[in-house]
């Protein structure tokens, strides 16, 4: 099937910049500020140029402000660019905004879409009215999504009443009401734990894979997207720094793990002389291991038997880590 | 095309009405306290009223009952405007903490979703009021045009709070600014017509047009004048129709937000 392939998203040198007050100090600067502000510009996005393919699952990842959000905002019309062209299906969002909505599903992980105070289903039957979806085409569409979902038992409690990830799987449903061919997804794990985040990714999966639509999602955590098979974007101040498949990062950039140990037992500074420590004083430690080099396993098992551990920690390398990397790469 | 709009935008209106009930039965208490203090705060106000009709007999011609009549014109317009199309209020609200994105990314018209998607009880009150003083203090052959007369008050009120509301859009933080003026159009409209003159009656009609709310109708009701009649309606409407201008022409500047807010 060739037509598989085809473009439907397209963004050729956006740019945005936006204006804002820069406060003086002190008594003076009240004053100053009222009759002679100064502004700055901020450039949220610059030059980002990409095409996406029908049924492509892209995630764009970078630190917070590096403009992730003012480009997804930008596709769904939101905002209108200072330069720069956008074409999804063909249509410009700035000028088809309303067109658009019909084939544009959006989640803003900060902006719930559902009503607070009443169930779920009164949300999902005010969406069919704002959508004008035909009654019958609503109550099939609606009960596939509650199976795909299995949100059946909670669509008549107050949302308020339902946990987080009840709540954004009501959030989907809400989003795929209207079947659209596209899904913004901006920050949907944003507060979330392991556990709702892990089930987040199987959604977003199984919405790729089932309904065929094509996602684009932003996260300030390159974690997040573990698992999911995606084209990765990373974005840092406005601008594209890599561009390409999330195993290549993984092998390079994410093999690395933070460890940080504590123990009953004084450190022995040999044990770790091939590593690079980053702080250590007595009884604590922390150091980063390449997990190809040596297995996360070995380490820890090396470690168990050698101290009496009384607290552990493993993380992932945050995103701006693994820019710096990128960048220093490219040089 | 456009009857099935509005059809659509009909039922849209519809859901949202449902919805504000269903609100209303889950919050019982507040819906409740709010309506009823609404009235009450209305009643109270007519009685001071009442009170110093009885001390003058007439300021400056006008008499008891045309203060009756603006309380009629008043509060059933506030009810309408405040009730069915309650976000005319919160336009700076929705713009300063980004909020207006829910409504750029649905289908509906960015304007007439955003007016029709909120109520508020307290204006529920107003409005119940002023149907009550329609009904016992207002001889029915004038109820046909004081209805009438109704629409462009509901029209000034809406297109007023969205221009004000839209300032949000060119100023930083300009939301008090905005409530202030909608605040003083209110009052202004509270008082008997004919203590306004010369530059007063200026403003009160056109900078604060309070005046073609209550005292031109008003006025209307004693002695009919067509010119006035057209003029309460052209410049209703004109208005109106500003307001949507400034509105869309300010929305390119949107610049969005990322506030953290639930769906009330």
């Amino acid at each position: 099937m060739k037509k598989e392939n085809k473009t439907i998203i397209s963004i050729k040198g956006l740019k945005k910049t936006f204006k804002t007050k820069v406060t003086k100090p002190g008594m003076s600067g009240i004053f100053r500020n009222i009759f002679s502000p100064d502004y700055k510009y901020i450039k949220a996005v610059d030059n980002i140029s990409l095409d996406i393919k029908k049924g492509e699952l892209v995630s764009f990842i970078g630190p917070n402000g590096a403009g992730k959000s003012t480009t997804l905002k930008m596709l769904s019309g939101i905002l209108f660019p200072d330069s720069g062209k956008i074409k999804i299906l063909g249509k410009d969002p700035s000028k088809k905004r309303k067109e658009l909505s019909y084939d544009i599903g959006t989640i803003f992980g900060q902006k719930p879409q559902l009503w607070f105070h009443l169930p779920p289903i009164d949300s999902f039957n005010l969406f069919a009215k704002i959508y004008d979806i035909d009654q019958t085409i609503y109550k099939e569409r609606l009960d596939n999504l509650i199976n795909l979902f299995e949100i059946s038992d909670i669509i008549n409690q107050p949302v308020r009443k339902l946990s987080l990830g009840q709540r954004m799987r009501c959030e989907f449903v809400l989003a795929l009401l209207h079947n659209p061919k596209i899904l913004f997804l901006d920050e949907p794990t944003i507060g979330m734990d392991i556990i709702v985040k892990k089930t987040m990714r199987e959604l977003i999966k199984k919405i790729n894979e089932k309904e065929k639509t094509t996602i684009i999602l932003t996260s300030h955590d390159i974690g997040d997207i573990e698992n999911i098979s995606t084209r990765l974007v990373i974005i840092n101040h406005g601008e594209i720094v890599y561009d390409g498949d999330f195993k290549n990062i993984k092998q390079k950039y994410l093999s690395k793990k933070l460890l940080k140990i504590t123990t009953e037992d004084k450190i022995d500074e040999k044990d770790f002389k091939d590593l690079t420590v980053i702080k250590k004083s007595k009884y604590y430690i922390e150091f980063e291991i390449e997990t190809h080099k040596f297995p996360l396993k070995k380490v820890i098992d090396f470690l168990f038997t050698k101290y009496k551990i009384t607290d552990i920690g493993i993380n992932e390398m945050p995103i701006e880590d693994v820019i710096e990397e990128i960048y220093r790469d490219q040089r | 095309m456009a009857v099935r709009e509005i059809i659509s935008n009909f039922k849209l209106f519809i859901e949202y009405q449902k919805i504000f009930l269903k609100s209303a039965i889950e919050y019982r208490a507040n819906f409740l306290l709010s309506t009823f203090f609404m009235f009450l705060n209305d009643v109270i106000w007519l009685f001071f009223w009442y009170l110093l009709y009885y001390k003058l007999g007439d300021i400056n011609g006008w008499v008891f009952q045309d203060l009756i009549y603006i309380y009629v014109f008043a509060t059933i317009s506030f009810g309408i405007a405040g009730y069915f199309f309650g976000n005319h209020k919160e336009i700076a609200e929705l713009v300063v903490k980004g909020k207006l994105d829910f409504y750029l990314t649905l289908p509906k018209k960015d304007l007439t979703h955003i007016l029709i998607s909120k109520n508020s009880w307290f204006d529920l009150g107003d409005l119940l009021f002023g149907i009550l003083l329609l009904i016992f203090m207002v001889s029915v052959t004038k109820v046909p045009l004081i209805l009438l007369m109704i629409i462009p008050g509901v029209l000034i009120l809406i297109g007023f709070g969205i221009l004000v509301g839209s300032l949000s859009f060119y100023l930083q933080s300009s939301e008090s600014f905005g409530s202030t003026l909608y605040e003083s159009l209110i009052s202004i409209s509270l008082y008997p017509g004919s203590i306004f003159t010369g530059a007063t009656k200026f403003i009160t009609l056109f900078i604060l047009p309070a005046g073609f709310i209550t005292a031109v109708p008003v006025q209307l009701l004693h002695s009919f004048d067509l010119t006035w009649f057209i003029l309460l309606f052209l410049f209703s409407i004109a208005l109106f129709l500003l307001a949507i201008y400034v509105f869309y022409k300010g929305l390119k500047r949107y610049e969005s937000g990322n506030l953290l807010y639930v769906r009330m």
